[in-house]
Parts: C-alpha cells; structure tokens; sequence
C-alpha cells in the first residue's frame, strides 16, 4: 500500500505540488482575492489574467511568464474551468485552498491564533454526558478528542515556529550596523508582551488539561467492570495521557523561551551600546586568534603577541592505595615454592661447563686465526692435538674444526685442503682426515 | 565566646565547618563557584560569607582575591591574583597556564554564549561542527582543528579533533565554565563564569585594533 503511495506520488508529484514561484504566488493571491471577497468563488478568465500580472509585475518578470504553460500545469489539481451559459468560469479546488491556508499560517502565523487555551475549549469540551458509558465516551474520543489533537499540535506548533523566529531576529540587536536600536528594542518588546499574554494561556491550558484528564482519569473504576470494555477504555485513555504529556512538553519549553526572551530584553536598555561594542571585540578577538593561531604537529600554537595568562590552580594529587577487599583477603602464610635443590645444581653445572667449552672453542679459534693471520699453514691435525690435550675435553677440537669450516665458508682468502687420508688417533679410537687451512693473499 | 573570631566572623558559623574546606579546595582548584548544580551549597556558603571575612581572608593569609563576578546577571566566585603578585600562590604548582588551544576555545565560548543572549545556552556537537565547517572563518578552524582544509576529512581525523574538544570541554568543566549534560554526545551548557575569560583577556580586548595593526604590521615588515 505504502509503495503505491510512493509511485503514485513520484509519477505525479510535479503536478501536485507547483513547481515555481509564479504558481505558488499566483495560487495565494487567487486565494486571498476570493478570501477577502474580491473574486467570487467562481471567477472569470479575465479575474485570472488579471492576477497573473500582478504576480509578474510583483516578480519583475513582464512577459516572461508562459499563461498558457501555466494554466496547463494548475488545472490537474489546483483549478478547475467549467462552462456556464456561454461563459467558463474557473475556480480553485478544496485542495488548492486548504495548501493556500497552510502556507500563509506558515510562514505569517497570527499571534491571536496562539490562544490554546480557546483552541482546547472549542475543540476539546468534556460534557457529563459522554463520560456516561463506553459508546458516549469513545464517541467523544473519536469525533472530539482525535480532531482537536491536530488544532491543538498544529497551534502548538505555529506558537514555537513564530517564537523561534522572533528570538533569532532578536540576535540582530546586538549586531553592530543596527539603526534606532532603542525603537527596535521597543517593537520586540511589544512583540513578546503578546507572547506573555499567551503565556499565560499557556498555563490556562495546561489546568484546562489536566482537568480533562483528571476527569478521565476518575472513570477508571467505573469502566472495570467487565475485560472488554476496561480494554478499550484504557487503550483511549493511555493515547490520551501520551498526547498530553507531550503537548505538556511543548508547552513547557515555549514558556521557557518567551520568559528568557522577555526578561533580557528588559535588561537590554541601559546596557545596549555596551553590550553591543563589546560583543564586537570579541567577536574581532576570536577573529584574530583564528587568524594568527598555527597548528604545529597537531598542536595549536597562539601568535607570540599573545599574552599567556596564569590563573591560581592547585592540582588535586591522587595518591594510589592498593584496593584490598578484606572479604576475600587470606590470612594465610604465602604458599613457598618447592623445587630439587640437586637438580638446580646440575642444571648449573651443565651450563657452566657448556659455557668454558664455548670459551674455550672462541679462545682456540682466535689463537689458530693468528697464526693464519701470520701466514703460517694451519695442519689441524697437530691443532688437534695440541687443544685436547690443552683441554682434555674432545668437543673443544671437534668444535674449533666446525668454528674453521665455518669460518672458512665466509672468507674468501681462506683456503681449506682436506686430504683424505685418515690418521687414527688411538688414544680416543678417533679417525681423522688430513685437513690444511692457509690464508691466500690475491 | 572568647574563642571567636571577630576579624572572620564566618570561622564562627556552624556552616563554615561543613562547607568552608570544600569550598576552599574547590577555589584554590581553580574552579569558578556558581549557583548551580551541586556547587550551589558552596555558592550559598561563599555568597553568604564574602562581606563577612571570606574575602579578608584570603587577601590576608594568602595575599590573593576572592573575586565576586556577575554576568548574565548571575554572580559567581573564584580566585584571582593581586595587581602586586601572586601571593601565596606564586610558588610552583599553585598556578598554571591556561594553554594556547584552550584560550581560543574559550573565546569561542564566550562568544557563543553573548550569541545566545536570548537563549538558552545549551550547546551540541552539531553547533560546534556548523562553525568549524560552514561558518564565515570555516577555513580558519580546519586549519587550526586538523591542521589542513580539505573538502573532507577522514573519519580518524574527525574523531581526533572530537577528542580533542571533548578534553578541553573536561578542562574547562573542572574550572566550572561549562557543565557537561552528555561527555559522548559532546553536549553542555557554558556557565555564566566563561566571562572569566573575558576579565583574563581584558586589556587584549580593550584594545583589540591596536594589537590587530601591531600583528599585521609585523607580518608585512
């Protein structure tokens, strides 16, 4: 259903809504002409015509308005032309008169309109009859109660549009190019004493309201006599209540705003000039300090003209205390961690032993690297035997042979020959191949 | 009765032991002390005791002055050094700088609230973020905010400079010149007492075209 609105409206909406200035002026002054009693409902060409100057004229547009174009596109929904006798006469359709109303309330709302206070009376009236039964009192809710919660929100509304639109033409009294501030001062202050006076309707609504809520409100007992009807009752009263407390709302924030308003325009007369030329300053301050201030890595900097100012502050000093829950806390002796003594004291062993051969393959090493370095030819075999010995460990050799070859592998004037001739070491039943380093010189 | 103290009648009053240490903590942090929120118990004590030794007091023992302020026709109280020094203030840590980003920002504020002359002076995040990105100086504050102009910032950027508004906001409420209603949604309320920024920046202000040509000059020598 909702997606039928949407295409309806997307395929027409150029039609329903007038597409340009002209129309819209031309459909309000159509309006207001036959409002004010100077058209007849039923109007002639000529009336139309007449009016389409006036809109051109009032645009500055001469002739560049197309009449024709014009008629075309209002005729759908806004005017309808209909011939009597040998005349046609045209008039504007319940539509085009109901927008026409809606926009002049928009955008000329009329301050006596604000009256809630009689808008909820005329529209809102609880008689003893309709709390009587059900039927009267949901006749009540659905002829009365639903219409007047539109007047009511729609008056509401109007009241905060015009009220918000008066406080920003309010921020211009303290702009510096005001003429006359003092008259200017005077026309608001006329303007918001019409906006205390519906004030205090405003409160007179609001007891108005709570009277026909109380009123409701005590036909609870009366309609829980039977599942059904407490039902439906309480459905109304509940959309009740809901809507009254938001009017509530509403109204409360109104009321806040034109009493604001009122009081600072009071105050405003002697200090005007003031207020006025030191508003300015700081405006031309803040202005100032935009433009001199540098961001320098994320940090904004003032111009160097700018005085810094100190201002008295001591720093609150937090200390940090452990947070213990004693609920939890035990009293009991620290659990001591258990561990073999003896297998610590191998461990350490092992270490320190793998640590002398590291020492002592580096040693050996740098020794042999020496006497290379001299230009001597390294035989390992005697190497070999010197460092067992030395030693008296076999992993200290066999890691200088491995320390050699991997040396070897990274200098490029070392040469390493390996003959493989084995040469038996009986004291260890060990074999080895004939292996000679020497240092070549290119 | 001969323990009383004629010179400071308010160390007298039953009301001076609950709230003259809180009340001077709170001073001597900074903070400006209003009718409003829960500083009003304070105010109240302050306000009550001011002409009565308050302001003697502090002038004596600490050779500094409790200033009472008004703006928007609401008084507020705060700690401010002599014309002749700093007092007992003067030695390190019993004063700080008010920081450079934090000088514009109340500025800014103070303009905002002489702005809402009319109005409430509640602010959201969507006020702020309409100066900083189409207001007249729009081009200013991007450059200041993020440290470039761009048609768009990226969403790290933006929540950069949200956070950094978001601190000073904290700074500024511990001194009590706004009260923070929502700290995520970056809504508050600037307090009458942003004047304060006002008094600091007076004579700058007094004789902002002066510094306005002094600033300019020196840029175009």
């Amino acid at each position: 259903m909702q997606k039928e609105i949407l295409i309806s409206l997307s395929k027409n909406y150029s039609d329903i809504l007038p597409q340009n200035e002209e129309s819209l002026l031309l459909l309000v002054c159509l309006f207001k002409k036959i409002e004010d009693g100077y058209l007849d409902e039923d109007f002639e060409q000529k009336d139309l015509d007449d009016t389409i100057e006036e809109v051109a004229e009032f645009l500055q547009k001469g002739t560049a308005i197309q009449k024709e174009t014009l008629l075309k596109k209002l005729s759908s929904h806004f005017c309808h032309t209909h011939a009597v006798g040998n005349k046609y006469l045209i008039h504007l359709t319940v539509f085009a008169k109901e927008m026409c109303r809606l926009l002049i309330d928009q955008v000329e709302p009329e301050l006596k309109k604000f009256e809630l206070y009689f808008a909820l009376h005329k529209t809102l009236p609880l008689d003893e009859e309709d709390l009587l039964n059900i039927d009267n009192f949901s006749y009540w809710f659905k002829n009365n109660f639903l219409p007047a919660q539109k007047t009511i929100l729609r008056n509401t509304e109007l009241l905060q549009t015009a009220i918000e639109g008066k406080i920003v033409e309010l921020r211009n009294l303290l702009k510096p190019e005001v003429e006359n501030p003092n008259e200017l001062i005077n026309s608001f202050t006329k303007i918001f004493k019409e906006l205390e006076i519906q004030t205090l309707g405003l409160i007179n609504t609001l007891d108005y309201k709570n009277e026909t809520l109380n009123k409701i409100k005590a036909l609870k007992q009366e309609f829980s006599q039977d599942e059904e009807t407490f039902t439906e009752f309480d459905k109304m009263q509940r959309e009740i209540d809901w809507f009254f407390q938001s009017i509530d709302r509403r109204i409360y924030s109104i009321n806040d705003k034109i009493q604001l308003a009122s009081k600072r325009l009071k105050n405003l007369f002697d200090t005007l000039k003031h207020k006025q030329l030191f508003k300015i300053k700081i405006e031309k301050f803040l202005t100032l300090l935009l433009k001199t201030s540098r961001n320098e890595k994320g940090e904004i900097l003032l111009h160097d003209s700018i005085e810094k100012k100190l201002i008295p502050f001591i720093p609150m000093k937090f200390i940090a205390i452990p947070k213990i829950d004693f609920k939890y806390l035990s009293t009991a002796e620290p659990q001591k961690q258990t561990y073999d003594k003896s297998h610590e004291q191998e461990e350490r062993k092992k270490g320190l032993a793998l640590l002398k051969i590291q020492e002592s393959t580096s040693q050996w090493l740098d020794k042999i690297n020496t006497e290379m370095e001299s230009g001597s030819e390294i035989n390992f075999e005697d190497w070999f035997d010197k460092i067992l010995e030395s030693e008296n460990n076999l992993e200290v050799p066999i890691n200088v042979c491995f320390g050699l070859i991997e040396q070897h592998n990274k200098k490029e004037n070392q040469v390493i020959t390996i003959d493989k001739v084995g040469i038996l070491k009986v004291k260890n039943e060990l074999s080895l191949w004939k292996m000679k380093i020497q240092t070549t010189y290119s | 009765m001969e323990n009383e103290n004629s010179n400071y009648i308010f160390l007298n009053s039953d009301r001076a032991k609950k709230h003259f240490a809180d009340a001077d903590i709170t001073l001597k942090q900074g903070k400006h002390l209003q009718d409003y929120g829960n500083d009003s118990r304070l105010f109240s004590f302050v306000d009550e005791y001011y002409d009565k030794g308050l302001k003697e007091y502090y002038l004596q023992f600490f050779q500094i002055n409790l200033v009472r302020d008004t703006n928007d026709n609401q008084k507020f109280y705060y700690l401010d050094f002599t014309d002749d020094g700093k007092g007992k203030l003067g030695r390190e840590n019993r004063s700080k700088e008010l920081e450079d980003d934090k000088v514009i920002f109340a500025i800014l504020l103070l303009n905002i609230f002489k702005d809402k002359f009319f109005e409430h002076k509640e602010i959201e995040w969507s006020e702020l973020e309409q100066i900083f990105k189409e207001s007249e100086h729009k081009d200013l504050w991007q450059k200041l905010l993020f440290g470039k102009v761009k048609l768009n910032y990226t969403p790290v950027e933006e929540q950069n400079v949200k956070d950094k508004v978001k601190g000073i906001l904290r700074d500024f409420e511990k001194l009590g010149w706004v009260e923070i209603k929502s700290i995520d949604e970056v809504k508050f309320e600037i307090m009458p007492s942003i004047e304060r920024i006002a008094k600091l920046y007076r004579d700058v202000i007094g004789n902002i075209d002066s510094l306005e040509e002094y600033i300019n000059n020196g840029q175009l020598s």
